[in-house]
């Protein structure tokens, strides 16, 4: 008797899996996702134990004003003798955390005000979304500028402003992904089922656009990052060492050392471009349509 | 052609962006005048009369901004002396549009004809470079990028003034920091554009009628893939504006944004108001005429 062949086989390598393991592998064959990584990985592991081994970002020393470059000062000294180097790192410190902290609270207020637009009734969802409409066409810089010189250089401040603006586009685009679920047959299930709009919306809505809002927040935080750089270099700084601090420093002492600018803009650039590559890599990744190659 | 649907559309439209200038007007008052500090109150206090006086040529409340306004005034600086805010602003504007335009004009010809060259090749080490490029230039900030470029070229090299205006010169510094993201942005719009409509039937058929290739890629090529670049200037008008910002503060040009910054760090506030004001008019017109074109072009979109 012959053996039965089986229906099917399984190859340990094959690319069937949770859609989560694809994305993962999709991302880990992406040669632009693997150097943004390794880059912004090097970026954060410096920034965090950086300080403990570098001299103090702010001990001035008089002796050692303006020096280029040298092998104790790898990124030279500033007009007041610091180590450029320990500063960029500090400034760093506080530029990514910035970030960070600033997408998570657009992220936050987004999502739910997203959630709460696309699921209730359609009345609700037009006027609430007019109101995004509104304050999307509003001159924003502007009036941050404003709010900022005005209520203080303090980072409440900043974080308002700058979360005001960013997550209006979390909103609509959570607001769409809303719509198109809430008429999904798991949801109807739910409802069915008894389960009431608060656990609908928080154990069967979110998660279901926790991809794409995930997208977002890795291009929202470089925005949130240059944003915040731009504000200082205009001179409305909520710290005393952020990235965009060290360059309105720099562009001060241009002529005579080139390093003060050129460290910190050159550290600011890469990780903005390691931010958008990694953010563009993993839509791609996250897009179900797409095929590995 | 416009219908009386499309005639009330529009109508809706330009009531809610008078409703949102109105909104702008009134939040960026209330910031200012919300702030601690007076602008009449010093250790030094004027005489009764002073004051008095001061007040009835620079103070005044909301309704009587709002009334001036609608007449065209838009009150004195407070640091410029004896200044009327509207003859800076018209001295300013033109400044800041010609920089603006300027940029825009050069983003476009540069984007399209790096897109064009990616998609024509596609796959090559031209294109790998332009994308490299492109997402660099998206990636550095504008006053990193001033900044380097008046480093390098101006004080390294002496091949360009530091700033200047408006000796012609001056201007290629400004320009070419304003507009390198935006033509980044084009670049790789167009090239997804181009590189969608290269291989359909139409181009085929242009193909086998012999005509020749660069009268294939302007008549035909270009005319169909044009609209997303179309679609994207509205909004790169618009940050065009916050980015002269900071061109005009790195290469000192007086044009609205460095009037802006400065009446803010001088609390020089109706200075201030009225380039919110200028600016929040151009967007907003430049906002509902872009919806009016779009619609216009491509009459499946429709006004909303």
């Amino acid at each position: 008797m012959k053996p039965i062949p089986p229906l099917f086989t399984v190859h340990k390598n094959s690319s069937v899996g949770s859609p989560t393991r694809l994305a993962l592998l999709k991302l880990l064959h992406d040669p632009r996702a693997v150097i943004s990584m390794s880059v912004l990985g090097l970026i954060i592991l410096l920034v965090l134990i950086g300080p403990f081994f570098l001299p103090d970002y702010a001990k001035q020393s008089l002796d050692n004003q303006l020096l280029s470059p040298t092998f104790n000062h790898p990124m030279g000294t500033d007009q007041l003798g610091r180590d450029v180097f320990a500063r960029v790192v500090k400034g760093g410190r506080l530029s990514l955390a910035i970030g960070l902290l600033g997408t998570l609270v657009s992220i936050l207020v987004g999502t739910l005000y997203g959630c709460v637009a696309g699921f209730y009734n359609e009345k609700l969802d037009l006027f609430m979304m007019r109101v995004v409409d509104i304050l999307y066409s509003l001159p924003y810089m502007f009036l941050v500028i404003i709010l900022i010189f005005q209520f203080g250089k303090n980072l409440l401040v900043l974080f308002i402003a700058l979360g005001l603006v960013q997550w209006l586009t979390v909103a609509r685009i959570v607001r769409g992904q809303v719509l198109a679920l809430k008429n999904e047959e798991f949801i109807l299930a739910a409802k069915t089922l008894g389960v009431g709009n608060l656990r609908i919306i928080g154990r069967h809505i979110i998660p279901n656009v926790l991809g794409v809002v995930i997208v977002y927040a890795t291009l929202t935080v470089p925005t949130v990052i240059l944003q915040e750089a731009f504000l200082s270099f205009l001179g409305l700084n909520v710290s005393d060492c952020t990235w965009g601090v060290l360059i309105a420093e720099g562009k001060e002492y241009m002529d005579e050392a080139w390093w003060l600018i050129f460290f910190p803009g050159t550290v600011l650039t890469l990780c903005l471009l390691c931010m958008n590559f990694l953010g563009d890599s993993l839509r791609d990744a996250l897009d179900p349509t797409a095929k590995i190659n | 052609m416009p219908t009386t649907r499309f005639l009330k559309r529009l109508a809706v439209r330009a009531a809610l962006n008078g409703l949102t200038l109105l909104i702008i007007i009134g939040v960026s008052f209330a910031i200012m005048k919300a702030a601690p500090g007076k602008p009449f109150e010093t250790e030094k206090n004027p005489s009764p009369q002073v004051l008095a006086e001061l007040r009835r040529k620079y103070d005044f409340t909301f309704s009587q901004y709002l009334g001036g306004i609608l007449r065209g005034d838009f009150r004195y600086s407070y640091t410029h002396r004896d200044s009327k805010v509207s003859d800076i602003l018209s001295d300013a504007l033109p400044v800041s549009m010609e920089l603006g335009a300027l940029a825009l004009l050069v983003a476009i010809a540069a984007g399209i004809t790096w897109g064009m060259l990616c998609a024509l090749f596609k796959g090559g080490w031209v294109e790998a470079m332009v994308l490299v490029i492109a997402m660099v230039g998206i990636a550095v900030p504008s006053f990193v990028l001033g900044s380097l470029l008046q480093l390098i070229f101006s004080l390294k090299f002496h091949l360009a003034p530091v700033a200047g205006w408006p000796d012609p010169v001056s201007l290629v510094l400004p320009v070419i920091t304003l507009s390198l993201s935006y033509t980044a942005y084009i670049t790789r719009i167009a090239r997804s554009s181009f590189l969608e409509n290269l291989y359909k039937d139409y181009i085929r058929t242009a193909r086998a009628k012999g005509l020749t290739e660069a009268r294939i890629l302007t008549a035909h090529l270009l005319r169909n893939s044009i609209l997303p670049v179309v679609n994207y200037l509205a909004p790169a008008t618009a940050s065009i504006l916050t980015g002269t910002l900071v061109v005009e503060k790195i290469f000192n040009i007086p044009g609205m944004g460095r009037y802006f910054i400065e009446s803010v760090f001088q609390r020089d506030f109706p200075l201030a108001l009225g380039v919110i004001i200028v600016y929040s008019v151009f967007l907003l017109s430049l906002n509902l005429l872009a919806d009016i074109v779009q619609s216009l072009i491509d009459p499946r979109i429709q006004l909303q």
